[in-house]
Formats: C-alpha cells, structure tokens, sequence
C-alpha cells in the first residue's frame, strides 16, 4: 500500500464522506483534518498549517469557489486541491483562475488523489525552501559580517 | 403577447426541470463517492489484515470490485444525465452535435433495449461545434428514436451516424432491418408536424427517405458555424 506523510485539510459538508475519506487518507499515512463549511476551513488554515487543502465545490454558505479565492487571499502559498460532484469546464477554469492546484471529479480514484496530495506537498516544500533561502540571502545582505 | 408568455413559460419550465436534475444528479454522485470511499476503505484494511483464510479474502476482494465496477457505471449515468440536464440551461449555445448524440444515446439506450431494439452508433470525427439550441437538438433526436422505435419490431436496428461535408453536418438516422416494418405512412399522431415545427425553429433540414425505401432514414441537415 502507498504511504505518504502529510497534513490535509478536507472541506465538504457531507460528513460521512468525511468521515470516510479521511479515514481511508489516514491509512495510508497522512494527518488528516475536516471542516464541513468554507468558513470552519478558513478558520482552520489560519490556525495549522496543511500541506494540501481540498475542498468540495458545492458548498452552503460560501462555496468552493468562495473559499478557494480567501483562502488564496489570506495565504497565497496554500495548495489547493478542488474535488466536485459534477467538473464543468467552466468551474474547472475559474477554479484553475483563481490558483487551484487541480480540478478532481467525485468519486475519486484514491491513487490519483494521493498523487496531487504528493505533487502539492512538494510544491509548498520547494516554495517554503526558496522562501527560507531568500530570507537568509536578505539577512547576508542587511548583515555587514 | 400570450403566444410569447406561453414560450417564456415553457422555457423556464425547462430550465426548472434541468437545475431539479442537475442538482438531484450532484446529490447522486456524492452518495456514489460515499459508496466508494466505504468500499475502497474495505480493500485498505483488506490488504493491511493479516489472515490465512485465503478463500474468503479472495471473495471479498472479489465484491469490492464488483461494487467498483458498478460505481462506475452509475457515475458514467450520473455524469450524462447532469450534462443533459445542463442542456436545458441555455437556448442558444456552442456544442458538439457528436457530445450531445453519445449523451442522449446513453440515457435512450434501456428504452430501445427494452424494445429488444439495437443503437448502432457511427460518429465521424472531427466534426466542428454548432451554435443552436442544444435541448431542442436531443429533443428532436429523442422523437425520431421514439417514432423508429415505435415503428420497428423487435430485433431491428437504428443506425445513428454523424458526417460532414462542405461544412454541412449531416446526423442521420435509419433502419435497415426489417424493412416491411416501417409504417406506410406517418405516425396517426401529429409527431412529423411537431417534429418539422422544431427543425423550423432551429434553422435546420430536416428530410426523410420515402417509406419502404431501403434503408429507411430521416436525416438531419445542420449548417456548421
């Protein structure tokens, strides 16, 4: 069984597929926390950090589309996944637009999945690595030693 | 005035009936993701216990995908009735008379199944999009399919194909098979009337080979855009 380490945030408001997937995300290693509303998630990314967010479009309160956009507005560097009942293109471009990491159809073959949750978390460990880089570069530069 | 308040109606009676489907088809697919996450969580911890009882893990395994493979299928149905449902969203739209044919045909196949009645579909490829009414296209085709339907006996075949030429689609639909089934004559019903009424509306040809000729079609002439 593929196993990866990981946090994750799940956004959905049917808490039983929370409940599963989330199970089932755990049993192949990741960290796995849940939000069931666009704004418990953007309370929850302020206060953790994830590796990847993935977040069902369709939504009361604010929607996926919604909670993409703040979440991007309060933390640009989040990596966010978007999983759907039905991917119209339309949803799947203003998705992509507003920084989506990907665009996934319910149901979901895990494997794939597990892939843009690994591709997402590489992606966040490789912008926090330049991040730290550029911040020592400042410090050698501010710094006469 | 009332001739516009009564299509007015009928367009959002439409379009009410499109959004109860695509949201009623949503509903069905987070049930579906439900179903295979439980299922999927069944192999997970299938695969990490440890048993000797090999014969009954082979027949779980053998359920689990049987629940996959049926996921699938009904998630291929739910994905074509919420883009039919979707059609009915818009009256004018860019579409793909090919997408809107392998949609529609899905959803009507059980009913000419039910009929012991074979679809034979033969798309060309490349065929570029159209700017029509896309409800009204798989309304006109559904007619035709009930008409041939209604018309054949059992074990026939409806050939639905999809050409172009001079950028003119062709979507044409015909029998072959048995021949001496094909009414003489229309339907008693009024369905040729409503039928060329909708081809009108849509600015489209709409031709049929005389009856008993062999094969028997009614062909479709869409202007491409």
């Amino acid at each position: 069984m593929n196993t990866i380490e990981g946090k994750v945030l799940l956004v959905d408001d049917e808490e039983k597929f929370l409940e599963v997937l989330s199970e089932r995300l755990e049993t192949h290693g990741l960290k796995v926390s849940t939000a069931t509303s666009g704004e418990d998630a953007l309370d929850r990314a302020e206060d953790q950090n994830f590796d990847a967010i993935i977040v069902d479009l369709a939504m009361p309160g604010i929607d996926g589309i919604e909670t993409l956009r703040r979440l991007k507005e309060k933390n640009g560097d989040l990596e966010i996944i978007i999983l759907t009942g039905h991917a119209s293109v339309k949803k799947g471009i203003d998705a992509m637009k507003l920084g989506a990491e990907d665009f996934l159809e319910k149901p979901v073959d895990l494997s794939v999945l597990l892939d843009k949750i690994n591709e997402a978390k590489h992606k966040r460990m490789l912008i926090m690595e330049k991040k730290s880089l550029d911040k020592v570069k400042k410090i050698l530069k501010t710094k006469a030693w | 005035m009332r001739m516009k308040l009564e299509n007015t109606l009928r367009d959002r009676q439409l379009a009410s009936v499109g959004k109860l489907l695509a949201g009623y088809t949503h509903e069905l697919k987070n049930h579906l993701a439900i179903i295979n996450e439980s299922s999927g969580l069944m192999a997970d911890l299938l695969g990490m216990t440890e048993s000797e009882d090999e014969q009954t893990r082979v027949r779980f395994k053998k359920i689990i995908n049987t629940i996959g493979e049926r996921i699938r299928e009904a998630n291929g149905m739910a994905n074509h009735l919420n883009s039919f449902a979707h059609r009915m969203d818009t009256s004018l739209s860019s579409f793909n008379v090919n997408d809107l044919l392998i949609e529609e045909l899905a959803l009507i196949d059980r009913v000419a199944r039910l009929k012991n009645i074979r679809l034979k579909v033969n798309l060309q490829d490349n065929i570029p999009p159209i700017t029509n009414n896309p409800s009204l296209f798989q309304f006109i085709i559904f007619m035709i399919i009930q008409e041939l339907t209604n018309s054949l006996a059992a074990g026939s075949v409806i050939e639905i194909s999809s050409h172009i030429n001079d950028q003119i689609i062709r979507v044409c639909l015909s029998s072959t098979e048995p021949l001496d089934t094909i009414p003489e004559s229309p339907e008693p019903d009024n369905s040729d009337e409503v039928l060329q009424f909708v081809a009108a509306k849509m600015n489209i040809g709409l031709n049929r080979t005389p009856p008993g000729s062999d094969p028997y079609q009614i062909i479709l002439t869409l202007p491409s855009t």
